[in-house]
């Protein structure tokens, strides 16, 4: 699309997903690229988890073609995922709340020492966890060995997104990740979801908060049942009109004039 | 203003969380396994006297505690793994009988020996793939389990105790398993397996995972970890364990009833919940639930002592079943609310 932006991370032709009777999503083309934070938005069944679960391979689409980095992909889980450089943080799991963050920041791909049992390797997983916390800026608060069941809900999601960070990857997927914060947290993950950007790391944000979401984006991609309505650079529409289109969709002036 | 951010600090800040980590480190989920222990250890001594100390060095009697434990170790893996094996105290009865009736039929004790684990191990596979394939809860299938094991039981004893064939009494493995070489054998099975289950549970890669599908399921397969080949392990190991102490019960009684680990799983189940395995799981630890077995085991030989009928232990067992659930919940929430202050 924007050849100076060079091969997309992550580029979907015509995709589409199909839950029985159900039309998800319907030919849906979309690119996200490095140290960009593009915006998913639309209202609730527009088919924007369902993309990004397309995307981290926990489902797979009825037809159409995934490009990761500009090599073709047909079948994917969220480990090749992962290893492909595709990490999400979706807003309700991702760090097993029963243990620490130390146990976590590794979890199911845990270093260990060369032998049958496969023993952990404490003291990387250590080293990690305080580079993750080094990451969000949180080091001094925090420490590996804290549960994270006694975590703020923030710091959680800081977690998460520093973890993705570490493993390095080239695409980070944030699902609502300001819903049911403070005020205050939800501001701190703004910043680290710029601070992110700026090393050079693709975001796609998901959000209900048109507002939020206009104030980071780069780019916004509008859904609406399945399909896109728009995908815009943000300079090329403000923030009211981009409230009507979803409020109103792209069929939604005909609708209004008919009734 | 001012308030909200010395609040503030209070919830985040450094030294509050490290002090409240640091007070809770003396409260841990096993404790009330080892308070009960010691406890009960010193009411039974009080009411009971010399004989209670005596009836603790008795062969019979610690063999039992050995071999609820090594049953314990399976049970507790697979709980803190985020399933349950009812089947436990059945697989117990028919791993013991089919012990014997292998021997008898002419096959050495070590070929017996393995052939019977390899049974366990497909029984563990079996209520893994009806639990994770089939999208039955473990309850209900080992419910199942349970009741085609103990039916196994029946028919392979005819309802009537068979006993280990004359002249196999002096084998090796069959006092590997239920004899005493210098002290109880079943005491070292269950040594050298709780330190080799609690290292693997605590320090390898398999044991992180275990807590992990336990504690929350979809995180984990989020991360990438392989959810269902985890659980499965766990359910086999549960099976094997018990499958062992099974055997070492028919090497140390040198027969088999139809009775044999009859209501076993419940006192398995109640050792691990006992012992601070937390229910729902991903939490808990191996050597609590063997306090828990250990605690249970004295309850039951401490009540006999004190000359109340044998039936009052279900009772008791009952009530320390959920008393440790109470416990359990109370501290471990109390834990977490505690470092969030």
């Amino acid at each position: 699309m924007n050849p100076e932006r060079g091969t997309p991370v992550v580029e979907l032709r015509k995709i589409s997903k199909q839950f029985g009777a159900v039309q998800a999503l319907v030919d849906v083309d979309f690119s996200a690229y490095a140290g960009e934070i593009v915006a998913l938005v639309g209202d609730n069944g527009a088919g924007k988890s369902t993309l990004i679960r397309i995307i981290v391979g926990i489902w797979q689409p009825t037809s159409g073609e995934i490009f990761y980095s500009g090599e073709k992909h047909n079948r994917i889980d969220p480990r090749i995922a992962s290893r492909l450089g595709i990490q999400a943080v979706h807003q309700d799991f991702g760090l097993v709340n029963t243990m620490t963050i130390e146990r976590n920041v590794f979890l199911g791909s845990e270093p260990y020492k060369a032998g049958l049992l496969r023993v952990l390797d404490r003291k990387r997983m250590i080293e990690a966890s305080k580079e993750v916390l080094d990451i969000i800026g949180m080091r001094s608060q925090i420490t590996p060995s804290s549960q994270v069941a006694t975590l703020s809900g923030g710091e959680i999601q800081a977690i998460k997104i520093g973890r993705a960070v570490y493993y390095k990857a080239k695409l980070i997927i944030l699902d609502e990740p300001t819903n049911a914060l403070s005020v205050r947290e939800r501001h701190r993950v703004v910043e680290l979801t710029q601070e992110i950007r700026d090393r050079g790391v693709g975001v796609i944000f998901i959000s209900h908060d048109i507002h939020q979401v206009y104030g980071i984006a780069d780019r916004i991609l509008v859904m609406e049942r399945g399909r896109t309505i728009g995908d815009y650079v943000k300079t090329e529409i403000d923030v009211d009109s981009l409230v009507t289109l979803i409020r109103e969709g792209r069929t939604g002036k005909l609708n209004n004039g008919s009734s | 203003m001012a308030k909200t951010d010395a609040k503030q600090a209070f919830v985040i800040g450094e030294t509050g969380r490290r002090n409240s980590n640091w007070l809770r480190r003396f409260v841990i989920r096993e404790i009330g396994a080892v308070v009960g222990t010691i406890v009960l250890f010193l009411f039974f001594t009080v009411m009971i006297g010399s004989n209670w100390v005596n009836l603790l060095s008795i062969k019979s009697i610690l063999d039992v505690v050995a071999q609820l434990g090594v049953m314990t170790i399976g049970e507790s893996l697979l709980i803190i793994s985020g399933e349950f094996d009812l089947s436990v105290g059945s697989l117990f009865g028919f791993a013991g009988t089919l012990f014997i009736i292998l021997m008898a039929a002419g096959l050495t004790p070590v070929e017996s020996f393995l052939l019977v684990l390899a049974m366990a191990a497909l029984v563990g596979l079996f209520n893994a793939t009806l639990t994770l394939r089939g999208q039955i809860p473990s309850l209900i299938v080992t419910l199942g389990s349970l009741f085609i094991f103990r039916g196994l039981v029946y028919y392979g004893t005819s309802g009537f105790p068979i006993t280990l064939p004359a002249g196999l009494s002096h084998n090796f493995l069959v006092n590997a398993l239920g004899g005493s070489f210098w002290l109880n054998n079943s005491l070292i099975w269950l040594l050298v397996l709780t330190v080799v289950f609690s290292f693997v549970l605590t320090r390898t890669v398999f044991g992180n995972r275990a807590f992990a599908v336990g504690g929350d399921s979809r995180s984990a397969w989020a991360q990438g970890v392989p959810v269902n080949r985890i659980k499965t392990y766990a359910f086999i190991i549960s099976s094997v364990m018990a499958a062992l102490a099974g055997m070492m019960a028919t090497a140390e009684l040198g027969s088999a009833t139809t009775t044999l680990g009859e209501s076993q799983e419940l006192s398995a189940i109640a050792s691990c919940v006992v012992g601070g395995v937390l229910l729902t799981g991903g939490v808990g630890s191996i050597w609590g639930a063997i306090v828990g077995a250990a605690m249970l085991s004295m309850i039951s030989n401490g009540l006999v002592m004190m000359g109340a009928p044998p039936y009052w232990f279900i009772t008791f067992v009952g009530i320390i079943l959920i008393i440790g659930v109470l416990t359990n919940n109370g501290v471990y929430s109390w834990m977490k609310k505690g470092a969030r202050q």
